[in-house]
């Protein structure tokens, strides 16, 4: 059995921990592994072993954000805040910039909604989402 | 050796400090992140990389409500450096409320919430939930207060419009969102129940008496008008019978006087052969009808005789001077 088995070994243990594991830590030690074999299968002392395991895992700490986030996703799905910019929702009260009123129904929630320019929507007229101020809406008619 | 654990120590050095950098973030779910104390940035969901030894995650106060064995809620407040942003339902306790027309009721709320800021739900309020319930109790005290018992049981759609846009209001600095408030149930002490019972059986009452009161009433003018009309029907038949008794007497007086007339005719014609007066004859007759009917009567003991019976007798002596010829 040489060295460079028994880190190979372990680096597939790691990434065997990964799996049930959550945030590509153990992975990394994994890959940190992989390093370490590879300098054990060159012949190298068990210092530079150890050297070129955390070099393995600095590497993938500092690459693998980039990568996965070149790769990995193409379209997140919106939720919550960011899903509720561009839906269009019915004025349920009148808004008015001067009074500082008006309401929006969106998906039988109902916010309380203002407009970019100083411009008043009637009731009852269908508005989109361009923007959210903390709980409030800013919308622009939709013609 | 020296170098040996100088390197050991290294690599666990970059093992922790990738174990710490490494911070996944799920969907929904956001990080707010202080680097030195001060805010820095908010990581959003997928994979982010953080300096673990300067950057550090703010936590958030986040309330758990944990059933217990004898179904009373024990409520938790924990840490949490993940900031949920998905709707969260906080279920009150039973509070006591008083209502415009002093009747102390007991409300059960439940209240439907979401962070839209997580920046502003950190840093601009201390204990959210906490804040948040606290908040609600007392605005709901507010509205209700402004509502008579009557009118609170049954607009639950005007508390929650208003619930909101005063929640929507206090809220709004906080970047929390205030879905909706719904009202579990809302219960009146005992004694205002059953008087509220009573109410409902008396007003059933009273419907039942008038309606009963409307049947007799509609009875009694169908019987007057039935009473009516039948008086009416008979009234007419008796008219009717009336005129033809009369016609039927009118035609036999006709009919007796022309046959009298024909009497009449042929007695004079009779007398007037033997050339005698007939109206002597005519008169003689008459009297002693009438003179006979005047007797004839019962218990008559007294004889009327007319006083002029020397008329009479004249006129029968014309009849004997009838004869004699």
């Amino acid at each position: 059995m040489e060295t460079w088995q028994i880190l190979v070994a372990a680096g597939i243990v790691a990434f065997i921990v990964e799996i049930f594991t959550a945030g590509f830590i153990a992975g990394s030690a994994g890959i940190g592994f992989f390093f370490a074999a590879i300098g054990s299968y060159l012949g190298l002392s068990t210092p530079w072993q150890i050297l070129f395991f955390a070099a393995g895992m600095a590497l993938t700490y500092f690459l693998i954000r980039p990568l996965i986030n070149k790769f990995g996703y193409k379209e997140p799905v919106k939720t919550n805040r960011d899903a509720l910019i561009g839906k269009t929702g019915k004025v349920t009260e009148e808004i008015n910039p001067e009074t500082h009123t008006g309401r929006v129904a969106i998906d039988g929630d109902d916010w309380k909604a203002m407009t970019a320019g100083n411009e008043s929507i009637a009731k009852g007229a269908t508005v989109e989402v361009i923007e959210i101020d903390s709980i409030i809406l800013i919308v622009k008619p939709l013609n | 050796m020296g170098t040996l654990i100088v390197l050991g120590a290294l690599a666990l050095f970059v093992f922790i400090f990738a174990l710490s950098g490494f911070k996944i973030v799920q969907q929904a779910e956001v990080m707010v992140i202080e680097r030195l104390g001060k805010y820095s940035r908010t990581l959003h969901s997928g994979i982010n990389i953080i300096w673990p030894i300067i950057d550090k995650p703010r936590n958030i106060t986040w309330r758990y409500v944990v059933e217990g064995m004898d179904d009373r809620k024990h409520i938790r407040f924990k840490q949490k450096s993940k900031i949920d942003l998905r709707e969260t339902v906080y279920d009150f306790p039973r509070q006591n409320v008083i209502t415009k027309d002093n009747v102390s009721v007991q409300i059960n709320a439940i209240l439907y919430f979401q962070i839209m800021d997580p920046v502003k739900a950190i840093y601009e309020i201390e204990n959210l939930p906490d804040a948040i319930e606290k908040l609600t109790q007392t605005t709901l005290r507010n509205v209700i207060g402004e509502l008579e018992l009557d009118e609170s049981l049954s607009s639950r759609d005007t508390i929650n419009t208003k619930l909101r846009t005063i929640l929507d209001e206090a809220t709004n600095k906080w970047g929390v969102k205030i879905n909706r408030v719904e009202l579990q149930d809302i219960n009146p002490p005992e004694d205002i129940k059953e008087a509220m019972e009573k109410q409902m059986r008396a007003e059933r009452d009273r419907r039942a008496a008038v309606l009963e009161a409307e049947g007799q009433k509609r009875a009694k003018i169908l019987e007057a008008e039935g009473f009516r009309e039948s008086e009416i029907k008979k009234a007419e038949g008796e008219k009717q019978s009336e005129i033809l008794k009369a016609e039927g007497q009118a035609q036999a007086r006709i009919k007796t006087a022309e046959a009298e007339a024909k009497a009449i005719k042929l007695v004079s014609e009779a007398i007037e052969e033997k050339s005698g007066n007939p109206i002597n004859y005519l008169i003689a007759t008459k009297y002693i009808e009438t003179l006979q009917e005047m007797v004839t009567g019962k218990d008559n003991k007294t004889v009327y005789i007319p006083f002029e019976a020397t008329g009479v007798l004249g006129s029968l002596g014309g009849i004997k001077e009838m004869f004699k010829q």
